[in-house]
């Protein structure tokens, strides 16, 4: 488990964004009366599924929180793409014991749904632990879930695609940190912009192309500034 | 060959022909469970459950003969190769507890598809299903799926090749208003819930695209760690039907993936009429 470092500042799309994506969590656990309910976003580069946000006053420091995406509960939500709920998972001591190291709370019911990109795989899943027993109904519960993990994706996609912009922008300008991360996400943009324009196949590895544009760009963007401050 | 017999296009019947019989005899005309599966344990089949892995060391997991993952290189190229890592998510043995209790005949084959990674779940899943067709399992049991319609264009071909090769394929539907595949198929069994506490008990969906509905809601089941959960999805429905495919293919071999499908059909409680009391909690074998 590792946490990452915080986030970039963020242009108004992706605030608004995770203001909305706040407001699906606490949404969730106020209808299924639970313990918490949070988003979490494919970190696709690393492997790994990073807490995006979380309802529960007490727990905010999850945020940025990230785990290996290939194992657990959530890891086979994401990669299925199936809705699940699960009970008893306190019962597992391992479970108890990695969970309690990870998040500082143990939940006994677990429920998790995918969370689908625009156009892309599964990029997140929503989980809410510990839902109260009400008269919802199992069949309801994970209805409800699946409306709620929907309305998140919209918010997420627009929060990925508002950090691929930022990242391309920051590394085209040259100024600020050009991190693994970073050009990833660049490349991610820039790629998706090449392949649009040229009714490419968009599951392609990044092209030369999208190198060149990045190059390019940079060269554009950084070029005339350094210029004028040399005259 | 006389008469029309040479301008016959492919696969036809001509006149003086016979007509091929059905493997194992006509069917009877009021064809039931007890034709179609009960007494049969899954002897004779092999189910290949494309999931998280299987512990094998939980004491409800049984007639696991293979273990296999897919791993994908950087290139996005993806291969099936022996595996012993166990599961890593614990719905792996579930599935597979669900497909032993109910068909404690049946050989299991976990593939384990647990890698999200650059490449999402399109290469892992073109990659597993590609190689458990080739294979040509009698049933193949599947709870992911893809959104990307470019992988879906490589699944397709897959799926036709599985339904003319004689494998059933199952997956399990969605709860979702989005599209995702390869479940949406026509020819892929898809499966959704339905909320009473009986394994054997399945319907017949009349509201496409989910085909059947079985056991789903609240389903006890076995969980890797030595462990068992109570859970809900429809992903636990679908062993159940996989189950219940190996049994009528055990109990008739050399049917086609249309004719199980049909005799699924034939005997779900709402076609043949069986639909149980809703309070019922019993087991109905």
């Amino acid at each position: 488990v590792t946490t990452y470092a915080a986030d970039e500042a963020g242009s108004a799309d992706s605030v608004t964004a995770r203001t909305i994506l706040q407001g699906t969590v606490d949404i969730a656990r106020t209808v299924f009366a639970a313990h918490s309910a949070s988003v979490l976003l494919l970190d696709a580069a690393a492997d790994q599924l990073v807490f995006e946000a979380v309802a529960h006053p007490d727990e905010q420091h999850l945020v940025g929180l990230a785990f290996p995406a290939s194992s657990g509960i959530a890891g086979w939500v994401l990669q299925s793409g199936q809705t699940m709920l699960v009970d008893d998972v306190g019962s597992d001591p391992n479970f108890a014991r990695q969970t309690a190291r990870a998040t500082g709370y143990v939940p006994e019911r677990l429920m998790a749904a995918p969370i689908g990109g625009l156009d892309d795989d599964w990029i997140g899943v929503l989980e809410v632990l510990d839902r109260s027993d009400g008269y919802r109904g199992e069949m309801t519960d994970v209805a409800l879930l699946a409306l709620l993990a929907h309305q998140a994706a919209a918010s997420l996609q627009l929060i990925v695609e508002a950090r691929q912009a930022e990242a391309a922008l920051r590394m085209a300008r040259g100024g600020g940190p050009a991190g693994a991360a970073d050009s990833g996400r660049a490349l991610a943009a820039l790629d998706a912009i090449v392949r649009h324009v040229a009714g490419d196949d968009p599951a392609a590895p990044p092209s030369d192309d999208s190198l060149q544009l990045l190059e390019s760009l940079s060269r554009v963007l950084s070029g005339p500034s350094r210029e004028g401050r040399n005259t | 060959v006389s008469g029309t017999q040479g301008f016959l296009p492919a696969w036809s019947v001509g006149d003086t022909d016979t007509v091929r019989p059905l493997p194992g005899g006509p069917w009877p005309p009021n064809l039931d469970a007890d034709w179609a599966w009960k007494g049969a344990d899954g002897a004779g089949t092999r189910v290949c459950l494309l999931d998280s892995g299987v512990d094998l060391t939980h004491p409800a997991i049984g007639g696991v003969t293979g273990t296999f993952r897919v791993a994908v290189d950087y290139d996005g190229d993806g291969r099936v190769e022996p595996d012993d890592s166990g599961d890593s998510s614990g719905h792996g043995t579930a599935c597979a507890g669900i497909i032993h209790a109910l068909a404690p005949g049946t050989e299991i084959t976990s593939v384990k598809v647990l890698t999200a990674g650059v490449h999402g779940s399109g290469p892992v899943l073109e990659t597993a299903l590609r190689w458990a067709v080739d294979q040509r399992f009698d049933v193949v049991n599947l709870s992911l799926s893809t959104r990307k319609a470019e992988v879906a264009s490589l699944l397709r071909p897959l799926v036709d090749q599985a339904w003319f090769d004689g494998t059933v394929l199952v997956a399990s539907a969605h709860n979702f208003p989005v599209l995702s595949y390869p479940w949406t198929f026509s020819s892929v069994i898809s499966v959704a819930s339905h909320a009473r506490r009986d394994p054997w008990l399945y319907f017949y969906n009349p509201e496409p695209p989910a085909l059947f509905q079985a056991h789903g809601v609240g389903v006890e089941v076995a969980w890797a760690g030595g462990t068992t959960r109570r859970v809900t999805g429809n992903s636990f429905a679908t062993p159940h039907v996989s189950a219940l495919a190996a049994l009528i293919r055990s109990k008739h071999p050399g049917l086609t993936p249309f004719q199980v499908t049909t005799i699924l059909h034939l005997t779900a409680a709402n076609v043949a009429g069986a639909a149980p009391d809703p309070d019922s909690e019993g087991v109905s074998r």
